[in-house]
């Protein structure tokens, strides 16, 4: 109580030779320091009028502080009154023993001036974000157009933005994680600062808006959901767009930025649904009642019963309740994806771009035909010779932009996964971190779908039988939280998509054991872990112990190397017990050429994909073994593969008949790998693929044809099926 | 009276901000300018040499300029070095909190030459 009174003297003294305008900032400060202590002395000593009194006249500094007052003096006048009152109030607790006096006088005027109304019991005004009112103020600097400035801006902003990027995957990963979220708003929050001072408005603006929106998940008000990322990418990309062109000359700069529709983007920004549910633009249950497949009613209803424990998806409430039919939900749920989808492009027919890319294709064919030709003969006109060279550059690029048409990033099948790991992370209890790399690596569009399944199927693997769960990870000295990392990268015409966790590794004995026991092997002597890891894609065998409900149902991980094979795919396991399990996936860039290597038995010529071939090879005579009842064999490096000559199945009369003559492939194929002997090997090729037609579909052993260079037709071999041919 | 030979620190992360600060202080006669890009070098830098007069971003990623506000106040050589803050906007909670930890005075971005002129006079006449 005396702590009060002595404050309250210090302010009294200090106040009586303050002159109205001597009101500054520090001084306003130590006053608000002061106060503060007397609020909190109060409170401690239950002196209710006194603290709310205090608080009020805080207003009064915060808004001189602030120069949000109109008439300076009078309030001054009020804050001595209020002081005055405190007094009084204090001398008569000091005589009385109680604390009495009328305070509502005081705290109307106060009020009347600082235009807050007294609390009545929580001090201090709610935040109120202020309108940025000298952002009117015209700037310095805008009648001397600095181009150094100018310059240093343009480079520093757009290193900013490429930080941007990362942290916002960080963020997207953590997102209680504040430092995170910072990263992202202060790059925009430092550009629109200097953005103003440069008279830069429009990219001020767009700046602004962004750091609102960040600033809004900072004081968790908006989550951060998908839709949240998308716009913020999309934000700091135009941002880059616009501050690129600031380089260019003004009417350049004002076609381009006409072209970059900002105020759709702003509308954007400003529409994110700040809702925790995962940012989808229209919600599922609005596109049902919009279709009038289920009302408002039964959408509560529907949502009510979502939310109740267990949780579970709108659209598996309504199809148990009978509501909605599957078919409907998954109708809502396309529709869901395609407004999601980006605006700014041009939706072509697929069918459309495959003819292109096709038509393309034989134009390459052809003008290599046509090139073969002139260098076979001995005059040519130089001016023809000129032109064709032209138009191989011509037609080389033409295929290029072609075959990118249709490639698109990985990312978003990459930021899917993200999703699918948190969500089954959730169910699973596990605490899992992801890791992307690589998600600008592009992949053919027809791809992206076909690659889906089968990564679904290894993350949820990985996730249900690699990683550990919190309280063993701690047990085995590994962070609590398990790493499942995703990397694309481009290697030699192909795209390798890794997917590693740092779980407890492939078990080889209990592999072994289980592949013994279904009598997939007799004995597991003799294997290298390759090949044991190779066995859990043997249909059947799964190695986990326990069925679960994310993965389990024993579907094991041959649907997985199906699916990558049918795409010419190759999957490989490295694995380590105890310290993760890595799946390596081969994919072409594109489905439409093949990388092969041309082989001629007889007159006929085939093509076999590269990425079936293990080896190639002239073997010496004492490799070759015919074995009763089990066919010829190969011995090739120690192992023995089964010998099927190509001639054979398809009725060719050959050049050479033995393989000590000829050339032996040894050649992948399902889960196994033979031997074909060829004739000779003519070369390597890319070749565009040519679908046999409707009649041939079926056809063991060939999956399609291709024109050759020379204009000739070679068929491209599915080992897979020459396999199955040789054994029937 | 002016005395435009004060030593002026400027702390911001974004060097082109500090550009822009620095202009506008060469534009009102200011000469001797040092640069600091966060609240922790600026610490570093004001250990080191004698700095007359400090402004400071808010926004700054290892050290908010309120932090380094609140160092410069708790420490005894530095605690009368006049600080003034720049605010990208005149958030009520923000100016506040600086004022109660001892800020000189506080501007708001973007602010032309004269009234950063304005404010540092103000400040310099108190001393």
């Amino acid at each position: 109580m005396d702590q009060i009174v002595a404050l309250l003297n210090d302010i009294t003294s200090d106040f009586l030779f303050l002159n109205p305008d001597d009101v500054d900032v520090p001084t306003a400060g130590k006053f608000m320091n002061k106060l503060d202590a007397i609020t909190k002395e109060a409170e401690q000593a239950k002196a209710a009028p006194v603290k709310a009194i205090a608080v009020s006249l805080n207003n009064i500094l915060e808004k001189i502080v602030l120069d949000k007052l109109e008439d300076k003096p009078r309030a001054l006048q009020i804050f001595t009154r209020g002081i005055s009152v405190m007094q009084e109030i204090l001398d008569h607790q000091r005589n009385s023993g109680t604390f009495a006096g009328d305070i509502t006088d005081v705290l109307a005027e106060i009020a009347a001036v600082t235009g807050i109304s007294p609390p009545v019991e929580e001090a201090g005004a709610p935040p109120q974000p202020e309108p940025a009112a000298a952002a009117e103020e015209k700037t310095g600097l805008a009648e001397i157009p600095d181009e150094a400035l100018l310059k240093d801006f343009i480079t520093e902003a757009l290193e900013y933005i490429d930080e941007i990027e990362l942290n916002v995957l960080n963020m997207e990963q953590n997102p209680e994680d504040k430092e995170y979220v910072n990263a992202v708003f202060r790059p925009f929050h430092s550009i629109k600062g200097v953005a103003g001072f440069l008279n830069l408005t429009d990219i001020r603006d767009l700046a602004h808006n962004l750091e609102n929106l960040l600033d809004r998940v900072r004081n968790d008000e908006q989550a951060v959901t998908r839709a949240l990322i998308d716009v913020v990418l999309d934000g700091a990309d135009t941002l880059k767009t616009m501050i690129g062109l600031l380089t260019k000359p003004a009417e350049v700069r004002k076609r381009e930025l006409a072209r970059v529709n900002v105020t759709d983007l702003v509308r954007r920004i400003k529409g994110v649904d700040s809702g925790a549910d995962a940012g989808q633009v229209k919600k599922i249950g609005e596109i049902l009642v919009q279709d009038g497949v289920i009302n408002e009613e039964v959408l509560n209803e529907g949502l009510e019963k979502a939310k109740t424990p267990p949780e579970r998806k709108l659209g598996e409430v309504l199809i148990n309740d009978g509501k909605a039919t599957p078919k409907q939900v998954a109708q809502a749920l396309r529709k869901q994806e395609e407004t999601t989808a980006d605006k700014t492009t041009v939706r072509v027919d697929v069918r459309k771009l495959d003819d292109l890319i096709d038509m393309v294709g034989e134009l390459v064919i052809t003008h290599s035909m046509i090139q073969q030709n002139f260098t076979g003969q001995g005059q040519v006109d130089r001016n023809l010779m000129r032109s064709i060279a032209q138009l191989t550059n011509i037609t080389s690029g033409l295929q290029q932009t072609s075959m990118s048409l249709r490639m698109v990033p990985i990312k978003q099948t990459f930021q899917r996964m993200s999703r699918l790991v948190r969500d089954l992370a959730k169910n699973s209890g596990k605490l899992v971190a992801i890791e992307l790399q690589g998600e600008e690596t592009e992949i053919d569009r027809n791809m992206v779908d076909e690659i889906y399944n089968p990564m679904v199927h290894m993350v949820r693997n990985s996730l249900d039988h690699g990683l550990e769960r919190p309280d063993e990870r701690i047990g085995l000295g590994k962070p609590e939280k398990g790493t499942l990392s995703l990397k694309a990268y481009h290697r030699g015409g192909c795209i390798m998509i890794e997917i590693s966790d740092d779980g407890r590794g492939l078990n080889r004995e209990r592999i072994l054991a289980k592949a013994i026991q279904n009598g997939v092997i007799q004995s597991g002597d003799g294997m290298t872990d390759q090949e044991v890891w190779r066995l859990i894609f043997h249909p059947g065998l799964s190695t986990a112990e326990k069925v679960t409900d994310i993965s389990g149902r024993g579907v094991g991980m041959d649907i997985v190397r199906c699916a990558v094979e049918k795409l010419r795919g190759k999957i490989d396991i490295e694995s380590t017990n105890g310290q993760g399990t890595t799946f390596v996936l081969r994919f072409p860039l594109t489905m439409a050429i093949i990388d092969g290597m041309i082989v001629k038995v007889g007159p006929e010529r085939f093509i076999l994909p590269i990425t079936a071939i293990r080896q190639v090879m002239r073997p010496v005579e004492a490799a070759y073994t015919s074995i009763a009842g089990r066919g010829e064999v190969m011995n090739v490096m120690g192992h023995l593969f089964p010998l099927v000559r190509l001639y054979e199945l398809f009725g060719i009369e050959p050049e050479r008949r033995n393989p000590w003559e000829a050339i032996v492939v040894v050649v992948d194929g399902g889960d196994r790998a033979k031997c074909l002997l060829v004739d000779q090997i003519i070369g390597k090729a890319e070749v565009v693929i040519k679908g046999l037609g409707e009649g041939l579909k079926e056809l063991k052993g060939i999956s399609g044809g291709a024109i050759l260079g020379d204009g000739q037709i070679g068929l491209i071999l599915d080992p897979d099926g020459l396999f199955e041919l040789s054994e029937a | 009276m002016e005395n435009k030979a004060i030593k002026i620190l400027v702390v911001d992360d974004f060097a082109t901000m500090r550009k822009v600060v620095r202009n506008l202080l060469k534009q009102i006669g200011y000469e001797n300018i040092v640069e600091a890009e966060d609240g922790v070098s600026a610490l570093k830098l004001l250990k080191s040499q004698k700095v007359d007069f400090i402004v400071s971003d808010w926004n700054m990623p290892n050290m908010t300029g309120l932090d380094l506000l609140k160092a410069v106040r708790a420490d005894s050589e530095l605690s009368a070095t006049p600080f003034l803050m720049v605010t990208a906007e005149a958030l009520q909670d923000n100016v506040v909190a600086a004022v109660r930890a001892g800020v000189s005075n506080y501007i708001v971005k973007p602010f032309t030459a004269e009234t950063l002129n304005g404010k540092i006079q103000k400040i310099m006449e108190k001393i």
